[in-house]
C-alpha cells in the first residue's frame, strides 16, 4: 500500500476533490444545460405544434371558404332559378288576364252590338211601319185605284216580311 | 540518464497536518479549472448557443445520452452527474497531464526523510491526477459506492441482498466481485496513465525529437478511452444493479470495456 501510495488522507482530499467537482458542475453545468436544452425541445415542440394548428386552422379557413362559395352559388342559383320561375308565372298571369280580359271585352262588345242592332230593328220596323202608313197615306190620297192599292201594300208586306 | 519514476505521488508541502502532493495539487487545479469553464459556459445561456456554449451543451448532451440509454430514463438521469463528472474531469485531468509544466518537467527542491536526517530531492511540481492511485481509487470508490446505493434504492435491501446472494453458494464470489471491480476500475485508469506518462518520459530521454509527438498522440487518444471506460463500465455497474440480474449482458459489457 506504501508501495503503491496509498494514504487515506490523500484518498480522502481527492475524493472531496471530486466530489465537489460533482457538486459544483451539477450547480454550474449540468443543471443549467440541461435546463436549457429541454426549455430548446419544448420551443421546437411548441414551435413545430404551432405551425401543424396554424397550417390545420388555414385548412380549415380554406374549407371554410370553399363551402361559402359553394353555398353562395347555390343559393344565387336558386334565386335566380326562383326568379325565373316567378317571372314566368307572372307572364302566365298576365298572359291569362290579358287574354281573360279580352275575350271579356269581347263578348261584352259582341252583346252591345246585338242589343244595339236589335235595338236599331226595332226601330227600324217601328219607322217602316209609320212611314208606310204614311207612303200609303199619302199615295192613296192622291190617286190611286184598288187593283195599284192592293198590290201596292202586298208587295209592301211582302219587303217588310224579309226586312224581318 | 536514471529515470526516475515513482509509483507514489511526491509530497511537494504540508498544509498543517496533511501532507500535499503533487497529484493533490494538479487535481485541485482540474476542479477549478472545470468550475470555471462551466461557469464561463452557462453564465449567460443563450436560447441560441454560441459555440463554447453549444460545446459544453453537446458534452452534456452526450454523457446524458449515455447514462439514460444504459440505465434507463430515471436512474440514468439520476447518476447523471456523477458518470457525466467521471468523464469530464477523467479526460480533463488526463489531457492536462500532457501539457508541459505537468509531469516531469517542473521540479522542486522539497527536504524528504532519508535514512540519516532529511535530504533535498527534486520531484516534479505537477503530477498528472489520474496517475495517483489514490485519486482513481477514490473514483473507484465512488463509483462502486454509489452503484451498491442504487441497488438497494431500486431493488429494495431484500432485492440487493437477493441479488447478492443468488444462488446463495456464490455469495462470495459477488461480493468479491464487486471488490474486484474497484480494484480494477482504479488500478486500470492509473495504469494506464501512469504508463503512458513513463512511456513518454522514456521517450523524450531515448529520442528527444519527433518521437515523444507520436506518443503523445497516442496519450491524447488513450487520455479519452480511459474517460470513457471508467464512465461507461460505472453506468453499466450501475445499470446491472438497477435492472435485478442480467448478469451475462454485464459481464459482456465489462470484457468489451477491457
Amino acid at each position: 500500500m506504501d508501495k503503491l501510495g496509498i494514504n487515506p488522507v490523500a484518498l480522502l482530499w481527492q475524493l472531496v476533490a471530486f466530489s465537489l467537482l460533482v457538486f459544483g458542475l451539477y450547480k454550474l453545468l449540468y443543471k443549467p444545460v440541461l435546463r436549457m436544452l429541454d426549455e430548446r425541445a419544448e420551443r421546437i415542440r411548441k414551435g413545430m405544434e404551432d405551425a401543424a394548428k396554424a397550417r390545420e386552422m388555414a385548412e380549415r379557413a380554406q374549407e371554410e371558404f370553399e363551402k361559402r362559395i359553394a353555398e353562395a352559388r347555390k343559393e344565387g342559383q336558386e334565386i335566380v332559378a326562383q326568379a325565373t320561375q316567378m317571372s314566368e308565372k307572372l307572364r302566365q298571369e298576365i298572359l291569362e288576364q290579358a287574354r281573360a280580359e279580352a275575350e271579356r271585352m269581347i263578348a261584352k262588345e259582341r252583346e252591345r252590338l246585338t242589343q244595339e242592332r236589335e235595338q236599331a230593328m226595332s226601330e227600324l220596323r217601328a219607322q217602316v211601319a209609320d212611314l208606310s202608313i204614311l207612303v200609303a197615306q199619302k199615295i192613296v190620297g192622291v190617286s190611286l185605284d184598288e187593283a195599284a192599292q192592293r198590290k201596292l201594300i202586298a208587295d209592301f208586306l211582302r219587303e217588310a216580311g224579309d226586312l224581318k | 540518464m536514471k529515470i526516475h519514476a515513482p509509483l507514489a505521488a511526491e509530497t511537494i508541502f504540508h498544509l498543517g497536518p496533511i501532507p500535499v502532493t503533487n497529484s493533490m495539487l494538479t487535481s485541485v487545479l482540474v476542479v477549478i479549472l472545470l468550475l470555471v469553464l462551466a461557469w464561463l459556459a452557462t453564465r449567460k445561456m443563450q436560447l441560441i448557443p454560441g459555440r463554447y456554449q453549444a460545446m459544453w451543451e453537446m458534452v452534456v448532451e452526450f454523457l446524458l445520452d449515455l447514462s439514460v440509454d444504459t440505465a434507463g430514463k430515471k436512474v440514468g438521469r439520476i447518476v447523471f452527474p456523477l458518470i457525466a463528472t467521471f468523464f469530464i474531469f477523467i479526460l480533463t485531468a488526463n489531457w492536462m497531464g500532457l501539457l508541459p509544466g505537468i509531469g516531469p518537467s517542473i521540479y522542486v527542491e522539497v527536504a524528504e526523510a532519508a535514512e540519516h536526517g532529511t535530504e533535498i530531492v527534486h520531484v516534479p511540481l505537477f503530477r498528472a491526477a489520474n496517475a495517483d492511485l489514490n485519486m482513481t481509487a477514490a473514483m473507484a470508490l465512488l463509483s462502486i459506492t454509489i452503484v451498491q446505493i442504487a441497488g438497494v434504492a431500486v431493488n429494495g435491501v431484500r432485492g440487493y441482498l437477493k441479488h447478492l446472494a443468488s444462488p446463495i453458494l456464490l455469495t462470495p464470489v459477488h461480493i468479491v466481485s464487486e471488490l474486484s471491480h474497484i480494484i480494477s476500475l482504479a488500478a486500470r485508469l492509473f495504469g494506464n496513465i501512469f504508463g503512458g506518462e513513463v512511456l513518454v518520459t522514456v521517450m523524450y530521454s531515448l529520442v528527444p525529437v519527433v518521437v515523444p509527438a507520436v506518443f503523445l498522440g497516442l496519450e491524447v487518444l488513450f487520455g479519452f478511452i480511459q474517460a470513457l471506460i471508467f464512465s461507461v463500465l460505472s453506468i453499466v455497474y450501475i445499470a446491472l444493479a438497477t435492472a435485478g440480474g442480467h448478469e451475462e449482458s454485464g459481464e459482456q459489457a465489462h470484457a468489451a470495456a477491457h
